[in-house]
């Protein structure tokens, strides 16, 4: 397979738990080397998807290939090329780091020597905590040993499904910073989560899910640009002036409730000029400033509403 | 390899667990003296308590091991996403089982050591006239006991169950098994009610062959222990779940 052919190709891929039709004819296509987001609400269709693709769950119909492949047949050397880290994983409470790292080593058939260990342990930044007990370790340690896990057999595709899920800010940090280092490997990643900024930061690309459907796919800077209209800009001021603000040539509408200002336009560059000299010249007090993104729920209705057609012209890149 | 490597690191996990430890290596040998100390002067069938209830008591050990080793972990394995990134490591069902089944014999012998020595020292108990045929009917009640505790993984929908099934059966097997009370104290209906739990014949079948052997006088026993094995094994194999994730 050349490095422009689908490294995974979805085709009208249906999904049914009983009567429930959870994924409504998905078409998708991911190349080699591709960081890509599956972004979208809870119950959107993007674990189940995810899961598809990796093969442990059968599609109700459609077309599935991932790396040339069904999932679902020749399981086993199937999942030897890729590396999964789920949701919600635990290892046994008093395995230590070290043991884990061995057990996993023997399970994979890695045959690992001692150099290509310390090279994960370092890379994941496991050092401090090889002799500590799994459940000893924060949030984001946990996850990132279920990464080096996922990823010591080096598969061809690592899929993420919401890594960050419940993990504090310093604990989610750490994580990005491997994350990051991994993404420079050039490995092909899925990321599944329902963090917009997380998909911003590591996604080459991103397939909004909504409902079982794809509404959109394309870049990050994109998507942004084609539904910006839902970022605004955050005024707190005890006495600025709703009528004056919405007077502002570059604002479209002006949200008000209890001194708070949410100011939509579709140049908040020139807004945010706009504001800073009104404030100046009526001397308002400002105590805070700043771009609020529209709510990802928002963003979604707003795709459900204005690009629900788009999954039907999407073509497989 | 791959399942010498898990089996030893279930027993290990298990070593460093300090109530699993006491309930599986030092609770049935202290259980086992406390009775033996007061029943010391009953005798059924001419034997001493401790010559009646020592294969009862590896009967019973093997039902703790199948629960609390077994059955328990196991569905916590399921829930907590362990045996999903065991099946991605490209492990196979019958491998899970095999590893399940190689580090809860390991127990098993300790915790059946620790009992002999007991008995050994304190009670001096008889020895089986027939060695053969007492290891056999001890392979074939541990397989069926064993095989058991993966039949409640499959019927625990997560650990809170398989947690509260552990702690019902326990009690009704040590109680209504033959295990630590004499059958023949309870009314004639319970006698009769009681063959349906899978323990009784473990119980009667090890006991039969270790006091009066040989094994063919106990073939009923070996059929349905058997058959249990087998059905317990098919249920748990067909149903076996690597995560909880419908």
């Amino acid at each position: 397979m050349g490095d422009t052919e689908a490294f995974i190709h979805l085709s009208k891929l249906h999904k049914y738990y009983g009567e429930k039709h959870v994924i409504k004819g998905i078409d998708l296509a991911i190349k080699r080397g591709e960081v890509f987001g599956f972004l979208g609400p809870s119950g959107a269709g993007k674990t189940t998807t995810v899961e598809i693709l990796e093969g442990l769950r059968p599609a109700s119909s459609g077309k599935v290939l991932v790396l040339g492949s069904d999932p679902r047949e020749q399981q086993t050397l199937f999942f030897k090329k890729i590396g999964v880290q789920f949701q919600k994983t635990d290892l046994p409470p008093k395995l230590k780091v070290r043991e884990a790292l061995a057990l996993f080593n023997v399970l994979y058939k890695n045959k690992l020597n001692d150099q290509a260990m310390q090279d994960i342990i370092e890379k994941f930044t496991l050092r401090p905590y090889l002799n500590t007990y799994f459940e000893n370790l924060s949030g984001g340690t946990k996850q990132k040993l279920i990464l080096a896990l996922a990823i010591a057999h080096n598969p061809q595709i690592l899929f993420l499904d919401e890594p960050t899920t419940g993990m504090d800010p310093k604990s989610r940090q750490d994580f990005y910073d491997v994350l990051f280092k991994i993404k420079a490997e050039g490995r092909t990643i899925i990321l599944t989560t329902h963090n917009m900024d997380e998909a911003n930061k590591f996604c080459d690309r991103i397939a909004f899910f909504y409902q079982g459907k794809i509404l959109d796919v394309d870049t990050p800077q994109n998507l942004a640009a084609k539904y910006g209209e839902n970022a605004c800009l955050k005024i707190i001021s005890p006495n600025a002036v709703r009528g004056e603000l919405q007077a502002l040539a570059s604002v479209l509408r002006v949200e008000e409730k209890e001194g708070t200002f949410l100011l939509y336009s579709d140049n908040l560059q020139a807004a945010a000029l706009e504001v800073f000299q009104l404030s100046q010249g009526n001397n308002w007090h400002i105590t805070s400033f700043g771009l609020e993104r529209g709510s990802l729920e928002e963003l979604f209705i707003s795709l459900g509403t204005k690009g629900g057609a788009k999954s039907e012209n999407f073509k497989i890149s | 390899m791959r399942i010498l490597k898990l089996a030893s690191t279930e027993i290990m996990l298990l070593l460093r667990n300090k109530i699993a430890l006491f309930a599986t290596f030092l609770l049935p040998p202290t259980i086992f003296f406390l009775m033996g100390e007061t029943f010391s002067d009953i005798k059924v069938d001419n034997f001493g308590y401790a010559d009646n209830y020592l294969p009862s008591w590896f009967i019973l050990a093997m039902l703790t091991i199948a629960l609390y080793n077994i059955a328990v972990p196991m569905v916590t394995y399921r829930d907590n996403g362990v045996f999903r990134l065991y099946q991605l490591t490209g492990l196979k069902k019958f491998q899970i089982f095999f590893t399940q089944m190689l580090s809860a014999f390991f127990c098993w012998v300790i915790c059946a050591l620790l009992l002999l020595v007991v008995t050994q020292v304190r009670y001096n108990v008889t020895t089986p006239l027939y060695f053969g045929d007492t290891v056999i009917a001890l392979i074939l009640s541990l397989v069926s006991v064993l095989t058991f505790g993966f039949f409640l993984v499959t019927l625990a929908k997560n650990q809170a169950q398989s947690q509260s099934l552990a702690g019902l059966l326990m009690p009704l097997m040590i109680m209504f098994s033959g295990a630590s009370v004499p059958i023949n104290l309870f009314p004639d209906w319970l006698q009769k009610t009681i063959k349906v739990i899978p323990l009784y014949h473990s119980v009667k079948l090890l006991r039969g062959v270790w006091l009066h052997g040989p094994l063919a006088n106990y073939t009923t026993e070996v059929y349905i222990l058997l058959g249990m094995t087998l059905f317990f094994s098919i249920i748990a194999i067909l149903n076996f779940r690597w995560s909880n994730v419908k």
